[in-house]
């Protein structure tokens, strides 16, 4: 068939969704593991902004080179890797995330994109559950550190307890997060 | 440092593990929604800035978009399908947006009692103040029955009751719905935000448009009605098309889908019964639930702190005194069977507007 007999076999193209469109769609159902990724590679909110429209732009560059028979999230999760490496360089951070942290992230974040396209709504019900069973003391310092948005010390000041106390229940609190995305098949 | 590969693999998902849930809990934080919108936005506006990509040709970009198979024409079926809700999502952004720039809101409300409730309705306004470095305030002035005036409010200090006869008790801000209706009012104690952030989230959304565009609505019913929390079934939010900002609300109890065991449950101190237990049914998440604090200085001019023994009935003839008592004896009062909220215009108000013996700003 040739071009011209094939151009002619198909639909109306103006009824054709156009590559921006196209590109809108896939970045909207993407943007949650997407941000989730670059969150936990970076871990600053400022940067993890930055990175993520760096990325967008960097996608949209090569949107014509995507290669269409594969996933758009892991083409997209390693675009944002390089840009957060590249940002991170820049902004002499004097870290630098360990090849294998992101190999694990990477994983993760394809559970999270495999979740999120099939359930509505499903990583949120399950990190929900996830903290609802913590043990009351633990709750609290998530809740009121993430949902309540405070600091630290003021959570430290509020509960009562040592600053450093507070970073270890928060730490202890996530692990056991872990623990339940792992039984829930979140986390490998 | 070890040379052990095992050792660093199990090191390396640990910490893996522990990135991930703390960027999952960020991402859970209120106003991610609006966030997550504004980052598309931003990142689409850049795209049209930029242009189109290079493209072959038009053959070949037909015959990817034609041709994408797993991604874009599912992708756009999706869509498709999914109209409603993108349409949902990108209403809330709008309002979200138009909001976050409002400060200061006043609603006339009217509370309509369960039937067969022994209490009439109330009617009365609502003011709530924005602030940046802190949590929102409010003041709930129930000024019908005039026999039953009386007033409820969060200011600087926490949460705080006024009686018909002038008595002013105080209690931790988050107790403050739960003494009035379960959780209903709960759901504007972070304004308008907050209570698009928990529409999103935990319920079905569907939209209407009045065919001529003078309002939006966006109705909402709750995913899982027996979820055993006291949010209402079904909230209705009215939109101006203009503005986009929320003109009026109504929350609706379905009285049969209370659990007969929430009704009259134990106290929300500490929450529900079984929130925080392995496979409890209650609202798995809620915000800054802590049983209230210790009590602080005694309140200022023309206030009191109310404490009843334990067990043991108070100066109990004041109705809202009563109300303080069986809530904290008895736990939350039943929701009631509906409240609505009309959108009035707010004057400039002041965290001093929001103190028990304030009178009603103007």
């Amino acid at each position: 068939m040739s071009d011209r007999e094939f151009e002619s076999s198909q639909a109306d193209p103006r009824d054709s969704p156009s590559a921006e469109e196209v590109f809108e769609v896939l970045m909207r159902q993407n943007a949650g593991h997407l941000m989730a990724f670059i969150r936990a590679v970076v871990r600053n909110n400022a940067l993890a902004e930055d990175v993520f429209q760096e990325t967008f732009m960097v996608a949209w560059r090569r949107f014509e080179d995507f290669d269409r028979d594969r996933p758009f999230g892991p083409w997209l999760r390693g675009i944002a890797h390089r840009t957060a490496l590249g940002l991170m360089r820049k902004t002499r951070r004097e870290f630098a995330v360990d090849t294998s942290i992101v190999e694990v992230l990477e994983s993760h974040a394809a559970r999270y994109e495999r979740i999120s396209m099939s359930e509505d709504a499903g990583v949120v019900d399950m990190l929900n559950e996830c903290v609802g069973r913590l043990p009351d003391r633990y709750r609290e310092v998530i809740e009121v550190l993430y949902r309540g948005r405070r600091s630290i010390a003021e959570v430290a000041e509020a509960t009562d307890v040592g600053a450093e106390a507070v970073k270890k229940r928060l730490q202890r609190a996530r692990g056991m997060i872990a623990d339940c995305l792992r039984m829930k098949g979140l986390l490998a | 440092m070890t040379d052990d590969p095992d050792v660093r693999r199990g090191d390396a998902s640990e910490q893996a593990d522990d990135r991930f849930v703390e960027a999952l809990l960020e991402a859970s934080k209120s106003g991610e929604v609006a966030a997550t919108e504004a980052r598309i936005r931003r990142g689409m506006a850049a795209v049209r800035d930029v242009g189109p990509v290079a493209v072959a040709s038009n053959r070949r970009w037909w015959a990817m978009a034609g041709g994408l198979g797993s991604i874009a024409a599912v992708m756009m079926l999706a869509v498709f399908l999914q109209a409603t809700e993108v349409r949902a999502d990108r209403i809330i952004a709008r309002v979200l947006a138009a909001e976050s720039a409002v400060t200061a809101l006043r609603f006339d409300v009217r509370l309509e009692a369960p039937e067969g409730h022994r209490h009439p309705d109330l009617e009365g306004s609502i003011d709530l103040l924005a602030r940046s470095d802190g949590y929102p305030l409010l003041r709930f002035e129930v000024d019908r029955p005039v026999d039953r005036s009386h007033a409820w409010g969060v200011d600087a200090r926490g949460g705080w009751g006024r009686s018909h006869s002038g008595i002013v008790s105080r209690f931790a801000r988050t107790e403050w719905s739960s003494r009035i209706m379960g959780d209903g009012l709960d759901l504007l104690l972070d304004a308008i935000p907050g209570l698009l952030d928990r529409v999103a989230e935990g319920y079905e959304l569907t939209t209407e448009v009045d065919p001529d565009d003078d309002v939006t609505t966006l109705i909402a019913v709750k995913s899982e009605t027996d979820d055993g929390s006291k949010s209402p079934n079904r909230i209705r939010i009215e939109i101006d098309p203009e503005t986009d900002e929320v003109r009026r609300l109504v929350l609706v109890w379905d009285r049969e889908s209370v659990p007969p065991g929430r009704r009259g449950s134990p106290s929300r101190h500490g929450g529900s019964p079984d929130r925080g237990r392995p496979g409890g049914d209650g609202p798995p998440m809620q915000f800054d639930r802590r049983p209230p604090p210790p009590p602080g200085p005694a309140g200022g001019a023309g206030e009191r702190r109310f404490r009843p023994p334990p067990g043991r009935p108070g100066p109990g003839r004041d109705p809202l005194v009563g109300e303080v008592m069986r809530t904290e004896s008895q736990g939350p009062s039943r929701p009631p069977a509906r409240i609505t909220f009309e959108r009035v215009p707010a004057s400039a108000f002041t965290s001093s507007d929001f103190l028990p013996t304030a009178s009603v700003a103007g």
